[in-house]
């Protein structure tokens, strides 16, 4: 009887366990959007809007990169007004070395395995001195700054054709065709390419990118050779602001990027880059890989007004 | 529970799996039907279904497999019948030969094999790491282009009538106004229509080709199929796609193929629409009217292509 309960148990299983199979899921995450880079907020209360004279105080706050590009070598300001606050020291997990004016830091930017990026918390303590005895209170703001070398790297898939303008009967792989894009995971971003296949004497047939690039973050760009200078108190040049550099490859080829070094303006910011390689007018089309990277300093700041109050 | 409640529940039970069987192809083979000679398909390429996958990683192989289905009439051999994959960077896919792959011999639709052959094209290709080239993904086209060589047989039956005009009053076997049934012949190229024009002692035959494969019909030869390679540097040129070559046109026992206008050496033009035609003559006819076959054969190479899409990501 028992034996019978059994079969009937193991012909169940066989008839229920011929489900189909479930197809693999991959799942992606994409961490190369966003015009954002390093962000920073203070918490509220630190500093407080109001504090006494000659008293210390915590200034507080939360900085996260939400960019693409880890930022190995950062540094953090604060600017306040030196007759009536001064900074004691710095407090943070990412920082590793500061005097009492700066700090220099390093945090990781979006990944697969950490979409969201790093975060972490700054703490500066901080005191302000005596007022002005004929004032009961004086209005100073506090501005924290980042200044830090960034990158916008990012691929996208163009097509190649060999055979654009020639009277060949093959079929396409793919059409060559404008490639409009949103953002790449950082503050300065590529908002178009226009592709062309131009034809040398040699009558090997090169690939040219017209790349169109535009600052979309929130604040200032300027030239990753020039960090020392900008982020310091040092007077900026001309030649330091706005400045970007451009590299880009096609599949495994360099491309050559004129020009290498971009001032931004507000429109209109464009680096041909073109393959010294050509291909062959009989070949076919296909699609290929296009890397760029652009290189850049960046600089962003938060500000807070505070009351320092005279103690009676 | 006694024994006859548990006898009918294991008999229940097997049931089941023989009832869950889906029902095997069933071929309704008429006996005496042989015409075989019907579509417009030629060789059906199909990727098989996960074969590849839409997404994979830069750390495992591609795998494409390719099901090559002779769907026409015409058997299909030798080895310049070539499969090719295209579309793709080289550099990230490697591996694939540009000489690409011979299609198999394949039977066409016969009296015992009503469907055709096929048989499946094997591809592996070597993905290359994306990482350490900082390519985030790899959005490509797998491009799949079949050349072979193949033959349209038409052979309607035509009404030749040596007196059309005759004041006799004697019943005609057929009109001759009454175009010959045509349909399509178990090729991509199809012969359209043919239009009969008769007159005393004579007939015209205005025969229309039509490309109704969804391909490209090529200039027969060798060298053609060669270059329609898609890896060719010489590629094919406008000047070799829509010819067909006129092998026969016979009425009865006798070729007229040499009263036929116009062909270029033999080959017949399909226009840009994809059709083209041409008309062939026969005189010196007499006696009453008569049903006759008409054969015409043309043959010429075909190129189809189908495509997919793949994503190729980071493993790490």
């Amino acid at each position: 009887m028992k034996n019978i309960y059994v079969m009937i148990f193991l012909m169940l299983i066989l008839i229920t366990g011929c489900a189909g199979t479930t197809s693999r899921k991959i799942v992606e995450t994409n961490v190369k959007e966003g015009t954002k880079g390093i962000e920073m907020s203070f918490f509220d209360g630190t500093p407080p809007n109001t504090v006494f004279e000659a008293s210390d105080f915590l200034i507080s706050a939360q900085i996260s990169n939400q960019g693409a590009t880890d930022v190995t070598a950062g540094y953090l300001t604060i600017s306040t007004e030196k007759e009536y606050m001064g900074l004691i020291d710095w407090k943070s997990s990412i920082i590793s070395s500061s005097t009492p004016e700066n700090a220099m830091f390093a945090i990781q930017g979006k990944s697969q395995s950490n979409p969201a990026g790093d975060s972490s918390v700054i703490t500066i303590r901080a005191k302000t001195l005596t007022i002005d005895p004929q004032s009961e209170t004086h209005t100073s703001t506090i501005v924290m700054t980042a200044c830090y070398p960034y990158k916008t790297t990012f691929s996208t898939d163009v097509c190649v054709d060999p055979d654009m303008y020639t009277m060949k009967a093959e079929r396409k792989a793919c059409v060559v065709k404008l490639i409009g894009l949103s953002s790449q995971g950082g503050p300065v971003a590529v908002t178009r390419i226009e592709p062309q296949m131009l034809i040398g004497d040699d009558g090997l047939v090169r690939p040219q990118f017209t790349l169109y690039l535009r600052n979309e973050g929130n604040g200032a760009v300027f030239d990753i050779n020039s960090m020392e200078t900008v982020c310091s108190s040092a007077s900026l040049r001309k030649e330091d602001v706005n400045f970007v550099q451009v590299k880009a490859k096609l599949s495994d080829k360099t491309l050559t990027c004129k020009p290498t070094s971009i001032h931004l303006k507000d429109t209109d910011n464009m680096v041909r880059c073109s393959s010294e390689n050509g291909y062959t007018g009989g070949s076919n089309s296909f699609v290929a890989p296009l890397v760029v990277e652009i290189s850049y300093g960046y600089s962003f700041s938060i500000t807070k007004e505070i009351i320092i109050r005279r103690v009676k | 529970m006694n024994k006859q409640s548990i006898y009918f529940l294991l008999a229940i039970a097997c049931l089941l799996p023989l009832s869950s069987c889906t029902a095997g192809r069933s071929q309704a083979i008429n006996a005496g039907d042989e015409n075989f000679r019907t579509g417009t398909q030629g060789l059906q390429l199909r990727f098989l279904p996960y074969s590849p996958p839409d997404k994979i990683f830069d750390n495992e192989e591609l795998h494409a497999r390719i099901e090559v289905f002779n769907k026409g009439a015409e058997d299909i051999t030798g080895s310049n019948n070539r499969l090719y994959l295209s579309g793709f960077d080289t550099t990230i896919i490697t591996g694939i030969p540009t000489m690409g792959f011979q299609i198999p011999d394949l039977q066409g639709k016969k009296f015992f094999n009503p469907e055709g052959e096929f048989d499946n094209v094997d591809i592996t290709g070597f993905v290359r790491d994306l990482k350490s080239r900082n390519i985030d993904f790899y959005n490509t086209i797998l491009m799949a282009t079949a050349c072979y060589k193949y033959k349209t047989i038409a052979d309607p039956s035509a009404c030749v009538d040596p007196d059309p005009f005759s004041t006799s009053v004697q019943d005609k076997v057929c009109d001759f106004n009454s175009q010959p049934a045509l349909g399509s012949q178990g090729a991509p190229v199809i012969i359209d229509s043919v239009q009969v024009e008769a007159m005393n002692g004579k007939a015209r035959f205005k025969i229309s080709a039509r490309n109704a494969g969804g391909g490209d019909v090529l200039k027969d030869g060798a060298d053609i199929l060669d270059r329609c390679n898609p890896y060719d540097p010489k590629g094919l040129d406008i000047r070799d796609l829509d010819y067909v070559h006129v092998d026969e046109v016979v009425l009865g026992d006798t070729s007229i193929l040499g009263n036929c206008r116009p062909l270029e050496n033999g080959y017949l033009r399909l226009r840009t629409s994809g059709s083209g035609a041409m008309i062939c003559e026969v005189d010196g006819l007499s006696g009453p009217a008569y049903l006759t076959p008409l054969r015409i054969t043309v043959s010429y190479n075909y190129r189809s292509i189908i495509t997919q899409n793949l994503r190729i990501l980071q493993a790490n």
